[in-house]
């Protein structure tokens, strides 16, 4: 699938604020997703893209083109914001058209009704922003801007005010309609359940640089860091030495435990293993499964997530693993009781320290 | 202690009420000073009704004026444009809310009079004397009323989202279309507000004005040329006039910040 844009080296400096050396790419399939809290820089590198601010170095290609020098109006590049920035003067008709008085577009008449079908606003047409639901407003946002036909469309947390089950339906429209009409999209979010389901990768960002681009799950099962390793809700890291390295199977040594995981790491190489608190299992019987992490500990503490038990196992580390309520009731979990815990070999992810420049060690 | 309540509310409330009697009694008082037969019969009269045409016209005319070059100044400082001369401008901007108007109209005299530094250039080339002229009066009343224009129209682009700018920019406008269609809309109300003030302000104002030209008469300096001459019959009529016109604006003006709200 071909690039359609692609960010080189990019850096700026806003204020104290920088972004710093940002790579990426967008085919034309699909919907990137930055995923990052709260002033890691996210919606400064959307403007960066759309230029709204400048940048001091690196290159932005739109189909092979370098837009750096373009002002906004001349990039042909949408942006949803994240109030969805409805002209509050004008009608959801006059909303919708406002590109064209600028742009040629061709064919307007017939893609402005096929823009109206698809977005079911044949009633509203005549409405002031401020009289629709958020729901509403969020449809005219989308198609004032597909109606441009930009190049790519850049999401600024548009969801981020609406209620969580309103912001799924929204977000599963969003993605439908970039599918049908195959554009390619970068949306941000520091919602990490947002971020799996919209993203076709995910690009996670902290502090003005990306830390890892990859498929949700290779972000989710294989990080390269504890800050996007942790980005999913608590997991387990450890801190450990590789003692042995046989046949792909490594084992890594954390305090006095050993936990075997797969890579390819040199004896004494210091690393972090991850391992997700819902991968792990809790027996009250020494397990015949498969798995070759198998461990004998005492439970510490537990509490309740919703549906789900947190139960704090010490197995000479600390582990922590999610279970069903119901499986929780079955073990007859308690304070200081004896249990089994076993996980596979993959579901241990291991990084080196020395080849990731984000994890210190 | 409710009773002592009470006695505050009504001292207080006494001595409120003398206050809006204090304005309140003179206006109407001249309002009603004259029969509309007797103001329709002194109408007649050409240096009646001229010096109040001259007024409101030329008022009219100086709230334009302001408009067509405050506005875009408003616009700069509301973007913040001057950078560090921010409030350097500012300051400019509101100074002529400071300056007494008989001192504006003095300062204004050394620029634009025969001998001033754009008076003489205007005399000695074109024989033209600014001083004396409704040119001279458009001047003195642009110097004391362009402030509300501008401070107004400015508190309007503030308030424009930003965000609506950079909704407009990335579909497509460039950013003097973006003035046009999403802040200039937006900040009608304040611009209408500010466009009256001015005029309100440049039809009252005398001392400047009676400075730099004392004819052709504006209703303010006929008022008070009239009172001058004892015709205090002609005075009061134009003065009630000026009043009635003044007080219709302030109401529009009343009206249309609490239509905002």
């Amino acid at each position: 699938m071909k690039t359609v844009l692609a960010l080189q080296n990019i850096n700026a400096q806003i204020g104290t604020f920088k972004l710093k050396n940002i790579s990426l790419t967008v085919r034309s399939d699909e919907l990137l997703v930055i995923l990052g809290e709260n002033g890691a820089g996210k919606t400064k590198l959307l403007e960066a893209i759309a230029g709204f601010l400048p940048i001091s170095s690196g290159e932005i290609l739109l189909y092979d083109k370098n837009i750096v020098k373009l002002p906004v109006n001349k990039r042909n590049i949408g942006f949803i914001f994240q109030n969805l920035s409805l002209f509050p003067h004008f009608t959801v008709r006059e909303n919708i058209l406002y590109g064209a008085r600028f742009r040629k577009i061709p064919h307007l008449e017939e893609k402005f009704k096929e823009i109206i079908e698809l977005f079911k606003l044949k009633e509203l047409l005549n409405r002031l922003p401020n009289t629709l639901s958020g729901g509403e407003q969020q449809k005219v946002a989308l198609a004032r801007t597909l109606i441009t036909d930009p190049a790519i469309i850049l999401f600024d947390e548009p969801t981020s005010a609406l209620s969580p089950r309103e912001r799924e339906r929204v977000d599963i429209e969003i993605k439908n309609i970039l599918k049908k009409l195959n554009k390619p999209a970068l949306f941000i979010t520091h919602n990490v359940e947002e971020a799996y389901l919209m993203g076709d990768r995910i690009a996670v960002m902290e502090k003005g640089r990306i830390l890892q681009i990859g498929t949700p799950s290779e972000i989710f099962y294989k990080p390269n860091s504890e800050t996007v390793a942790t980005f999913f809700g608590e997991t387990n890291v450890y801190d450990g030495v590789v003692a042995e390295q046989n046949e792909g199977i490594v084992t890594v040594k954390v305090k006095n435990v050993d936990i075997f995981t797969l890579g390819n790491f040199s004896s004494g190489e210091r690393v972090k293993t991850f391992v997700r608190p819902e991968d792990i299992l809790l027996k009250n019987r020494r397990s015949m499964t498969s798995a070759r992490n198998n461990f004998k500990g005492r439970v510490k503490d537990f509490s309740f997530r919703g549906p789900l038990a947190r139960v704090c196992i010490d197995i000479g580390i600390p582990i922590v693993s999610l279970i069903t309520k119901q499986s929780f009731e079955e073990l007859n979990i308690k304070k200081g009781k004896l249990i089994y815990v076993s996980f596979k070999i993959t579901a241990a992810h291991t990084v080196s320290i020395m080849h990731s420049p984000f994890l210190s060690p | 202690m409710k009773d002592r309540e009470r006695l505050t509310y009504i001292f207080f409330f006494t001595l409120g009420g003398v206050l809006l009697l204090f304005i309140i009694l003179p206006l109407v008082r001249l309002i009603f000073f004259h029969s509309p037969q007797l103001i329709l019969k002194e109408l007649k009269d050409k240096t009646v009704i001229i010096p109040i045409i001259n007024s409101i016209s030329l008022s009219l005319i100086t709230a334009s004026i302001a408009a067509v070059f405050g506005i875009p100044l408003a616009f700069l400082m509301a973007k913040k444009r001057f950078g560090r001369l921010e409030e350097t401008v500012e300051t400019i901007v509101d100074l002529p809310l400071a300056v007494p108007h008989t001192v504006a109209g003095i300062a204004l005299l050394f620029v634009f009079g025969r001998r001033g530094i754009i008076g003489a250039l205007f005399y000695n080339e074109f024989g033209f004397r600014i001083t004396g002229t409704r040119i001279a009066i458009v001047l003195a009343m642009l110097f004391v009323s362009l402030p509300y224009i501008v401070d107004s129209t400015k508190d309007g682009f503030k308030k424009v989202d930003i965000s609506l700018e950079k909704a407009s920019r990335s579909l497509g406008a460039s950013l003097f279309s973006t003035f046009r269609y999403i802040y200039l809309p937006l900040s009608m109300n304040e611009i209408l507000s500010g466009f009256l003030l001015t005029w309100a302000r440049a039809i009252s104002e005398f001392g400047a004005v009676v400075i730099v030209a004392y004819y052709p008469m504006t209703a303010p300096v006929k008022i008070y040329d009239a009172f001058t001459q004892y015709n205090l019959s002609v005075s009061a009529t134009i003065a009630g006039i000026l009043l009635v016109i003044c007080l219709s604006i302030f109401l529009v003006i009343r009206i249309l910040l609490r239509r905002k709200r």
